[in-house]
Order: structure tokens, then sequence, then C-alpha cells
């Protein structure tokens, strides 16, 4: 028990004086504190009295201890706190504190003017809430009797993404401190001293050439105006705020969509979400500019005379459901795009299997999501419920396989260097003979992706005969040991060896985890690597340690829900004729047997395509109708017959699933362009236009229970497993006769809407290599 | 540049607290903090340029523009302030043509402002590389500067 202002309240242990009086209700003045942020003790509003210590110490820096007697307000407290705040605010533009006319002007203007310079009346840049001025008000601050000064620094508005005003600093150290100990970047620092310190990067050099990663943490802990997205800023207060996700990458950061006039205007990180607030700059920055393009795709169209005319959906629908009568089963394929909902990538296989009784269905992401399915379907291991991404900052060691997981001011960055705080080894595996480590990497091995594979089968043999045991239960053990047994050692080769005994000293005995994106997979036997990766993860006894970083939004979501070729929703096989039964009891229908894959489908292997996202024309052959539905036009749209205009995930709601498989809800925060439709209503309405029956969903809660009883280990929200069972080892051989394939660019793009032609700024960033 | 960065690191190897001490290496041997030189430090400490150049802008003592030739030093200290150092380090400003902490375009000075040289006797007190001018005044400021622009470093 403690006691605040004589109240008596129950304290936390290890909590500061300021947490709890704040956890009880009791407002404390505070400007440099910040939730997710050591205290720092730099402001001095804090101030508080407790019985037995001397002065006024600050509420921030001071843990609870039982029995304080604590008073946080009295009229000799709010003196200091008024003197504190008068001198921060003779070197901070002022007016719009001490301003008479204050509240006439709150009233009428509805946010900030443009400006070039804030000097202090309503031209900041800070909306709604500014914690200057609350606190200003707090105090009941009515004048600044110290002679102001303007520091006069220049603005800096030549980087991407956000302006710097340091007029408007107060010196807090927020900035600094989110960028050096959340994000690991290091970006800003305080620099000079006295009454010229500053926040700068070093020789003031644009934060283009100092390792930032416009991930806007410092944006979004800056209390005041001096930081704001330059996007975003002058628009005012929003007509409303969404909770919702991202849908740029699987890290499926959430955050609150802002929107006015119907547009989303900003996208804030929400800290209740996996990444803890921390996000990237596409997330936080480009969705605006990405999404509210004013040339969305409004109407649906068909080709008259050569000619792409807009008609009304029921035309359309009409017209699509006529046409792909024409053609046998088996001609007609469909790409499922990797940024669909849950909801909509269900109706669309469903759609494929009953109502065009074709397998052929696929994501043009195939290359990297089918062999992680294979192998973690067959490895339906006991999975945490915790998540990956937390399960990542407690792990000892990291194996990043692709810098680009790094690089991106990736979401996963801060959780990596959350784990690298605590001691754990980074160890990266790129072939960028060229580049730099980056900062925060311990070990950085230059490797192809045979080497690569090399160097895992070397660990395995070690880490498995330093402790057979371990995995004795798991399924597989025989096959396991004796691949182990059979392995010649001699053929990975002098050099390998000497990098399995190196990594082998930092892995063995302790947890980790490994990360890879679609480049570490570049060979003709992907499944190998997948194998190896959960092999070593089993074997150091984490198989929950596997991290696909998966460029679609939802690709994890739309294998769940059986948009692949190969399997049925929940991974059901579709050879597994046994099983299949349930699913065509379900929909009333029998199912086919085989599909085509998404290279065999554009490559000719059909005739008619329903495209769910723009793919390279070029590597069209022989279609003879193609259906594109997506939200933007693009190069294929010369070649297609019918368009569809779809919605954005702004636009629509539903369920979406990340790399750590945590179903997340993203909810509509703004209408569609024009006639615009969610995908799951367009596909629903063809099939109902083709006879097609057990279409008549109402809503996306509505599917959403379909995919309950076919998906049983799926739930509404939070993160699914499979039902405990040992995990499963992967007996493997070296292979000699693999290759390596060229790598592939990074898809950086939603849809039909390519994020580094749309939004200039992150043009920029990529083009200096720091995206 | 690398390599010998890499040697002043050794030197203060698991020590802690070791930035200032290497950083006052690397000023001795180059006479100065360049980007480069942070950049490669960063690189081996493994911590952002940014924050080793936060901390050196902290010390005084630190100089991140390339010294001169001659090293001009005014004093400001209690009595040259007093008997109008101020007035000779604007004149020594505007005859070189750069602030005090800056360089000259052609290298050949840089000016620096001190407090007290521990002359007070002679204030104001100018000095050059070595050479300790006494009761100076603006007019002696543009010679002595002329000739050790002239002279190439040699005493008037
Ligand atoms: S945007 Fe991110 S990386 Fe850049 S300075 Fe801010 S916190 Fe640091
Ligand atoms: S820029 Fe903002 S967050 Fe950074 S120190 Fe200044 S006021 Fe604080
Ligand atoms: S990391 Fe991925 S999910 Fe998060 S904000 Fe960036 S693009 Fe969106
Ligand atoms: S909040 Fe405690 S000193 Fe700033
Ligand atoms: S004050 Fe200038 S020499 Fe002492």
């Amino acid at each position: 028990m403690i006691t605040i202002n004589g109240k008596k309240i129950t304290y936390k242990e290890g909590k500061t004086v300021l947490e709890t009086a704040r956890d009880a209700g009791i407002y404390i003045p505070s400007l440099c504190t910040h939730q997710e942020l050591e205290p720092f003790g730099a402001c001095r509003l804090c101030i508080v009295k407790i019985e037995g210590m001397q002065g006024f110490p600050t509420s921030c820096t001071t843990v609870v201890r039982d029995g304080m007697v604590i008073i946080t307000e009295d009229e000799e407290l709010q003196k200091v706190r008024r003197n504190v705040l008068e001198m921060l605010l003779s070197e901070h533009p002022n007016t719009c504190i001490v301003c008479k006319d204050k509240s006439e002007c709150e009233e009428c203007h509805f946010g900030p003017t443009k400006a070039g310079r804030v000097t202090g009346c309503n031209f900041c840049p800070n909306k709604e809430i500014c914690e200057v001025r609350e606190v200003a008000d707090y105090l009941g601050l009515e004048d600044v009797r110290l002679l102001f000064e303007y520091k006069n620094l220049p603005l800096e508005r030549d980087d991407p993404f956000f302006d710097r005003d340091y007029n408007l600093c107060i010196l807090c150290g927020r900035c600094v401190r989110v960028c050096q100990d959340i994000r690991g970047r290091g970006t800003l620092a305080f620099t000079q001293r006295s009454h010229r310190t500053k926040i700068s990067t070093a020789f003031d050099k644009l934060h283009l050439d100092s390792e930032c990663g416009f991930c806007g943490a410092c944006v979004d802990v800056c209390p005041t105006g001096a930081l704001s997205a330059r996007g975003s800023k002058w628009y005012g207060d929003a007509d409303s705020c969404t909770d919702s996700a991202c849908l740029l990458c699987s890290v499926g950061c959430t955050f609150s969509f802002e929107s006015k006039w119907n547009r989303v205007m900003a996208a804030i990180p929400r800290r209740d979400g996996s990444t803890g607030g921390q996000a990237c700059s596409r997330g936080r920055f480009c969705i605006p500019q990405l999404l509210n393009g004013s040339d969305r795709l409004k109407q649906p169209m068909i080709r008259k005379n050569g000619k792409l005319i807009p008609v009304n959906w029921d035309e359309a629908m009409t017209y699509v459901a006529e046409k792909l009568k024409k053609f046998t089963n088996d001609k007609i394929g469909i790409i499922a795009s990797p940024s669909l909902t849950n909801e909509s990538a269900y109706t669309l296989q469903k759609f494929a299997r009953v109502a065009l009784h074709t397998n052929n269905i696929d994501v043009p992401t195939s290359d990297f999501t089918s062999p992680i399915m294979k192998t973690i379907v067959a490895s339906s291991s006991a999975i945490s419920n915790e998540g990956k991404i937390k399960n990542l900052e407690k792990a000892k060691w990291i194996i990043v396989l692709g810098r680009r997981i790094f690089l991106p001011s990736s979401a996963l960055n801060p959780s990596i260097y959350r784990a690298k705080k605590k001691g754990a080894k980074i160890i990266l595996i790129d072939n960028e003979t060229k580049a730099k480590a980056p900062r925060n990497v311990d070990v950085n091995l230059k490797l192809g992706v045979i080497q690569t594979l090399n160097l895992f089968y070397g660990i395995i043999y070690k880490l498995f005969n330093a402790n057979p045991n371990l995995v004795k239960d798991c399924v597989n053990y025989g096959a396991f040991v004796k691949s182990v047994k059979n392995m010649d050692k001699n053929k990975l080769g002098k050099d390998i060896s000497k990098q399995v005994e190196k990594i082998t000293k930092i892995i063995e005995n302790s947890k980790g985890c490994i990360i890879f994106d679609q480049g570490a997979l570049r060979c003709s036997n992907p499944e190998a690597i997948v194998n190896a990766i959960m092999n070593i993860l089993i074997l150091s006894g984490n198989p929950d340690g596997v991290i696909p970083y998966y460029d679609g939004g939802n690709d994890q979501g739309i294998c769940d829900m059986g948009a692949t070729h190969q399997y049925l929703p929940g991974y059901t096989m579709i050879s597994d004729s046994a099983s299949i039964k349930k699913f065509e009891k379900l929909w009333g229908t029998t199912l086919p047997k085989k599909g085509k894959n998404y290279r065999e489908m554009l490559d000719g292997g059909v005739k008619a395509l329903y495209l769910t996202e723009a793919v390279p024309e070029k590597k069209l052959r022989n279609i003879e109708f193609l259906i594109l539905q997506d939200i933007y036009p693009s190069k294929i749209m010369d070649k297609a017959d019918v368009v569809l205009p779809a919605c954005a995930f702004t636009e629509e709601s539903g369920t979406v699933t990340s790399l750590e498989r945590r179903v997340q809800k993203i909810t509509q925060a703004v209408e569609g362009p024009g006639l615009a439709k969610p995908d799951w209503k367009i596909i629903c309405d063809l099939a109902k236009k083709m006879g097609t029956k057990g279409f008549d969903y109402k809503s996306h809660q509505h599917i959403f229970r379909e995919i309950k009883e076919t998906v049983p280990f799926i739930s509404s929200e939070g993160i699914w497993s499979f039902k405990d069972k040992p995990p499963r080892l992967f007996p493997f051989t070296i292979e000699e006769k693999i290759n390596e394939l060229p790598s592939t660019p990074p898809r950086y793009h939603y849809r039909g809407a390519d994020i580094v032609e749309r939004v200039d700024d992150f043009r920029i960033q990529i083009e200096k290599g720091g995206a | 540049m690398k390599s010998e960065i890499k040697k002043i690191i050794k030197l203060f190897k698991d020590k802690k607290g070791a930035l200032i001490s290497i950083l006052q290496e690397v000023q001795k041997k180059y006479g100065y903090l360049s980007s480069e030189a942070i950049s490669a430090l960063a690189e081996e400490l493994k911590i952002s340029e940014n924050e080793i150049y936060g901390v050196a802008t902290f010390y005084t003592q630190f100089k991140f523009t390339k010294p001169g030739n001659h090293q001009v030093k005014v004093c400001l200290g209690t009595a040259c302030h007093v008997r109008g150092g101020h007035g000779i380090m604007e004149t020594v400003e505007r005859q070189l043509n750069i602030k005090h902490g800056e360089t000259t375009k052609d290298s050949q000075f840089s000016l620096e402002r001190v407090a007290c040289m521990g002359c007070c006797a002679l204030a104001p007190v100018m000095v050059v590389d070595n050479d300790i001018f006494g009761k100076i005044t603006s007019t002696k400021v543009k010679n002595i500067l002329n000739d050790y622009n002239r002279n190439g470093g040699k005493k008037q």
C-alpha cells in the first residue's frame, strides 16, 4: 500500500511512481517519459513530494516502495512546474498556448494552416492532442514571463515521408530513445551542448544518409509538432478512426486508419498489435497515396469491339457467366491474390471447386509458399499460442536468410533488436558479397542457397550427435537417424565444415529462430531447405521458431483457406479421397482430383484465366478469355476481356492471417470507389449467376462460420495451431544435382498497385537502398 | 584510414567508456574528426555514427573541420574580454572570412576562441600556432595574419 494525495493505493512491484499514479487515474504532468521507453528524467515536470525524501524527486524515475506517502499536486509543486514549463516555452513558439483568443481560434480553425514556419499560432502540425498544451492547461499557465528566443534552425524537408522543425523541439529525447533503444537504428542523437543542444544526425546529414528506415516511430512518440508526417499533416482532425491491420506484407502490423472525406488519410500504429506499435515505412506512410489514386478501377468493364466499355454489374456478371460456360473445367484457371482476405480466398476456392469443378487455383507466390506449406503441414507440431514475434524476442540466436529482412524499416527489426539486447547472437546469411553487414549482425556468412543448405546439413549432423535423445519421440525418428548416419560429411567441403563449427558453437544448447524470405529458397529443391530449417529448429527444441517472411499480406491465410492447387481448406490434400468426402458433402458436389499450379496455368495450361491481381503480362500464353479483378489498371488490362473493380483492404471487413499465423480482423474504414465491391461479393454474385448453390452469404461473418467448419484449427482472432503431437523430423540426403535459381526482386506491391511506382517517397527510399 | 582506426580501437579494447579516449587519439592523428573517420569508427564499434557524433560534439575539445596550416586563437577570457577581445575576434573573422570554429577555404588558417591563455597582463591576446601576440589592435591583427600568409608560417 502506498498513499497518493491522501488516498490509499495498491501498487505493482517494480513500477514507477508515475506509472502507479497513472494506473490509479491520477494525472501527473510529464513530457519526456513514454510508456514504451525507459525513463529519462529530462523535463522535470513530473516532480512530486515524497515523505522522507529530499527535494522534489521526478516520479518517472522513482520506483515505488511500500508505505510511500506521495503528494502529486500542491501550490509549491505547481509553482516549480510552471517555472519549468515557462523556461521550456521561452524557446518553443508559444502563442498557441498563451494567446488570449485561444478558445475562439480553436473553434474556427479546423486544422493547421499551411505555413512556412510554425511561429506558435495555429500553424503547428501537432493535431488534436498536443502534450505541451495539455500540460500548460493543467498548470493554468497564462503567460510566459521570459523573453522568447526563437532558435531559428533550418526546416528539414529534404527527406522522404516526414518533415522536421526542431524549432518546436523541447529536447525530451523520446525520438532519440525510440530510434536507438527500440528500433536499434540510432539515426538521431543529442548533439552539441548547453543552449545549442539539438537533435540531429551526424554532421546534419540527411536521414537518407543516416541509416534511417523511415519507420516513423520517432514521429509517433514526439509530443510536439517538431516531427510531422508530410502526407497527412494538413487535413486537420479526422472524421473517424478505424482499428484495422496493414496488408502490405505478412508481418501484419495493426493500425488505426484515420479517414476524412471518405479517404484514408493516415495510418497510426496501434500499440496492442503483435509488433507493439512498431511498423515500417510502407504501412506507416504509404497507404493513403497507394490507395487513394484517382485512377482506381470504379466500374466493371467488358471488351466490345476491341475496347473496354463500362457496364453495370449485372451485365458484367452475365457476360462472364456465359463466357466461362464455353470452356471445359480443366481449361479454366484462377489466380488468388495473396492480398485477399480469408473470406474472399475461401469463397474464391469454393467457386473454383464447386462452380467450375476445377482445382486450377494457385497463388502467384507459390514458389515460396508451397514448399513451406508442405513442410509445415507435415511437421504440424505443438505450437505455442504466444506467437512467433514474441518467440523471436526470446531467442538466444537468430539466423536470418536474406538481408532484406533487416533492410526494410522492417517491423521485425525491433523484435530482433530486443533479442539482441538480451544477448542473442544474430547470424545473417546472404550472398551479397559487396554489401557490409548491418550493424546489429554478429556473424555475416556470404553463402549461396546450395552452400547454405550444406551448412544446415552439417549443423544438423552436429546437433543431433551432440544429443540424439532429445528428439527420440519425434515422428520419423528412425528414418532421420538413418539419414544422419548415411551422411557423407566430406561432401560438405572444407570451407563449409569450418562454418558449421562456428555456427554450431553459437546455437548449440539454446533455442533460436530462423527467419527467411523468398530469396532463401531460390533453388530447384526448395523443400529441402525448409525441411533442413525445421530439423535444426526441432533439434534445438523450438519448432515454433520458423518464421517465413511472406511478401504478400495474406499468403498464410490464402493457403490456410485452400486457395492453392494441392490443398483444400485446412490443408486437406486434394488427392486424399477419404478426407475430401467431408467437403463433397458440405458443398454438395464431387471434387476434381488434380489441379494446375501457377506456372502451368500461365504457361498455356488453361484457356480462360480469372485473375484477382495483375500478373506480369509477358508470362501469359494462349489465353482466350481473361478476367481481371483488381483495384488499379495495369498493363495486363490491355489483354483483359473483363475488368472487375474490387475493394482495397481499407474498404472492406474480414480477417487476414499474418506470418505468425495470427488471425486478425480488418475493418472497413471508408467506402470503395465507384461501384467497387469486396472480392467475396463479386465471386458470390458470379456463382449465383452461374446457377451454383451455396453462395448466399450475407456477410463476411457468415463466410467465416463456414470456414470454421472446414478449418477446425482456426479461430476468428488470435494464433492458430494444430493439435498437440510430437514434431516431425525430415530425413534427408545431400543432393548433388540441385541448382540455384536467379533471385527475383522483392515484391513491393498490393495487388495491381506498385508501391515503388505510386509512392514517390518510397521509391526514393528504395533507391537509396534503405527500405 | 580504416586500418589506422582499427589500430587505435585495439589500443582501448575491452576498456569501458573508451569512446572519448578513442576520439582523442583519432583527433591526435588526423587533427580533427572527419565524417569518414566517424563512419569508420561507427562500423568498427558497431554503434551508429550519429551516436558517436552526438557524444563528440558534447565536448569542445573535438573539431570537425580540417585544421588550417596556422591555428589562430583569440582569447576571450575575462581580462581579454574587458580589453576588447571581442573586437579582435570580429576583426580576425572578417579578415579571414570565416567564423570561429572554421577553416579558411585555402586551408591556411583555422580560427578558435579560447578562454584565458595565462598572460592576462598582455590582454588582449591572440595566438598563432605557438606565438603569442599581446596588446594587439585591429591594425596589428591584419599585419600579423598577412605575415603568416606570406612567409608560409615563419614569424615576422
Ligand atoms: S523514422 Fe525510424 S529509423 Fe528514422 S529516425 Fe525515426 S525512429 Fe529512427
Ligand atoms: S523532436 Fe520531438 S521527440 Fe524528439 S526530442 Fe524534440 S520534442 Fe522530443
Ligand atoms: S511491416 Fe508489413 S504489415 Fe507492417 S506496416 Fe510494413 S508492410 Fe505493413
Ligand atoms: S516525465 Fe519525468 S522528468 Fe520528464
Ligand atoms: S583572459 Fe586572455 S589571457 Fe587571460
